[in-house]
């Protein structure tokens, strides 16, 4: 085996330590005694226990994992349509708009999404009375919005891989479209649409541009609590929070790579 | 006479520019062995994909058992298919990949286990029903692919190049087995294939196809021997092509001058044949002899090449300015027979029957 040279080594160690050290830094002191965030005082799991009986945390929590689950599934729904369009139809007309109009958002500054979408609310609500006050539900449709994009481009490059001859064989054998498309496509597609939908809730979980432009003020996500609270002053109670969300992100895009690998096999040779 | 089985009534397709078929009428009859033969790009899989419903024709009819399907879809036509990726459903066993068709039928249960179990035991994959299509070896999911789509116990089976993923010696093994299949089973088979050997040694009939067109049908020894156009006496096998015309009759057989006006052959006569007629004369190179024993067509000419191939020894003979034959003689042990090097002088020969006169 061919040894690798020392300054590559010492590269790669710099490169991770300069992505990684930070969140280190951050686990190691969400476990200090100390009411300061910078001082070290000794380990402790107070700061676990106060976030556990913080309502304004909590409340924040329940909400952003409600709207992460509602817009994931919302924009796997949506992408899985999407994708599907893409990746079957072949050419048609206003392929190559759609294609680029899917993708935008995974480009287009968040900031832009979060103004046009306070924009669409405020407009929609004084044209036709919906979506009413913003809140939830419009945290949920601005989520599900960027999100779709990410999901579609998951599940357009699964069904690109699959052998479009299996559909056929499901033709063949007798199964007309439908129950083909639940018998045959939808179960290869399964692994693409858990990662697309872990994908989204991360995103949706971790958001917190567009969440502050389209959130109203009764409904306040993690992210923001967390903005908010840095402002004020740090609490150790942030870090262990913090912590806790590294630990979900970290099992939850495990989840995703694993399912997506799995989803591998079976494919077109 | 019996009614065909499938019958294709002048179907044409095209995709965009590319004409795929064109005015095709083809018939299988029940419980034959059909190839479909042709190049690649020649429209055969076109012809089976239309057979099986998944395109449509933009014109002509086509008829499974008596009835008109032409529109219908995949799913309500009597034919299954062996696709050549196989198309092995990766999520489901072998045994759930056997009973799909079976269940789109809503056969009970039972039955449903019953031809599970029949069909492994016919392509020999007993102890395999709950393995995925991804742990078989390729041999074994052409067989499940077999046993899939006979499970339905399909008027006839539709196979798209079935063999082609497979290699040498695997092919050759289920070449067999194929053929044995459709011998106990009786289902008539349409196979589609650009291999030569494969069509000759399995199929009972050939359809040979040339540019979205049907050049030539009829039983493999009789295409290979009757060749009707000139594509044909040189897509099945090789042939000796000799450009000239019909220069008169003598004895029964017919005169064939070449171009340059350098030879005069024989040939079976053709009553259709006018004196003038512009003409090709095939002659397959195994029927080319090195020992002339006195026949007409014996010709003299100067060994350009001489390959020794293993079973046979394959020379190119110039017979005149610019003509040269290719001929093969087989290699048998003790037989010394006369082995030309490149350069020699030496007489060849063919029977006149041998030749085939060809004028397209």
């Amino acid at each position: 085996m061919k040894r690798n040279p020392p300054v590559l080594l010492a590269a790669l160690g710099f490169g991770y330590a300069f992505l990684y050290l930070p969140v280190l830094l951050l686990i190691v002191f969400s476990f200090n005694e100390s009411r300061l965030v910078t001082v070290w005082a000794g380990f402790s799991t107070r700061w676990y226990g106060e976030l556990a009986r913080n309502e304004r945390i909590l409340d924040a929590a329940w909400l952003s994992l409600g709207v992460a689950a509602t817009s994931a599934t919302l924009a796997t729904l949506l992408g899985l349509a999407g994708g599907m369009a893409l990746a079957r139809f072949g050419r048609f007309r206003g392929r190559l708009l759609l294609t680029g109009l899917l993708a935008a958002p995974l480009v287009m500054p968040e900031v832009l999404s979060g103004l046009s979408l306070l924009l669409l609310f405020v407009s929609l609500d004084q044209m036709i009375g919906w979506p009413g006050e913003r809140g939830f539900l419009t945290i949920v449709i601005a989520h599900a919005t960027f999100a779709t994009a990410y999901v579609a481009v998951i599940v357009q490059a699964r069904l690109r891989l699959l052998d479009p001859a299996l559909e056929e064989a499901a033709h063949d054998l007798g199964a007309p479209p439908g129950r083909a498309f639940l018998g045959v496509t939808l179960p290869l597609l399964v692994p693409a649409l858990a990662a697309g939908w872990l994908l989204a809730f991360t995103l949706s979980l971790d958001d917190l541009v567009i969440a502050s432009f389209t959130a109203g003020p009764g409904a306040t996500t993690l992210p923001m609590v967390v903005f908010s609270s840095v402002r004020l002053g740090l609490s150790p109670q942030v870090n262990a929070l913090a912590s806790l969300f590294v630990l979900a992100a970290l099992l939850l895009v495990a989840a995703a790579l694993w399912l997506t690998r799995r989803g591998a096999s079976g494919t077109r040779r | 006479m019996t009614a065909p089985l499938i019958s294709l009534d002048g179907v044409s397709k095209r995709f965009g520019e590319v004409v795929a078929a064109d005015d095709v009428s083809l018939t299988v009859e029940p419980g034959e062995f059909l190839a479909l033969l042709g190049p690649s790009g020649c429209g055969k899989t076109t012809l089976l994909r239309l057979i099986a419903g998944f395109d449509r024709p933009d014109a002509g009819r086509i008829v499974i058992d008596g009835m008109d399907v032409t529109d219908l879809p995949p799913w309500q036509r009597p034919v299954n298919t062996v696709f050549q990726s196989y198309a092995l459903f990766p999520h489901l066993s072998v045994a759930a990949n056997i009973a799909f068709g079976l269940k789109q039928d809503r056969l009970p249960k039972w039955e449903i286990e019953l031809r599970i179990a029949e069909m492994l035991a016919l392509v020999r994959l007993e102890g395999e029903a709950r393995r995925k299509p991804h742990q078989l070896s390729g041999g074994q999911r052409q067989r499940v692919a077999l046993a899939r789509a006979l499970a339905k116990r399909p008027k006839a089976l539709l196979l798209d190049e079935p063999l082609s993923a497979l290699d040498r010696k695997l092919r050759e093994e289920m070449r067999g087995e194929l053929a044995a299949l459709q011998k106990r089973l009786g289902i008539a088979f349409v196979f589609v294939t650009h291999d030569q050997d494969e069509a000759m040694s399995l199929a009972g009939r050939l359809a040979v196809m040339r540019e979205a067109r049907l050049e030539q049908e009829g039983p493999p020894r009789e295409v290979y021997e009757r060749p009707q156009s000139r594509y044909v006496a040189d897509f099945l096998g090789r042939a000796n092509l000799i450009h000239g015309r019909v220069a008169g009759r003598e004895g029964g057989r017919l005169l064939i001058e070449s171009v340059s006006g350098a030879l005069r052959l024989r040939a079976p006569d053709d009553p259709a044949l006018a004196d003038g007629t512009e003409v090709w004369l095939a002659v397959r190179p195994e029927n080319i002899g090195l020992d002339t024993h006195g026949s007409p067509n014996t010709l003299r000419g100067t060994v350009r090449e001489a390959v020794y191939a293993g079973d046979v020894s394959r020379y190119v003979v110039e017979i005149a300015e610019g003509v040269h034959l290719r001929l093969s003689q087989p290699n048998r042990a003790g037989e010394p027979g006369a082995r030309p090097a490149a350069g020699a002088e030496v007489a060849i020969a063919w029977p006149e029957e041998a030749g085939a006169v060809l004028t397209r």
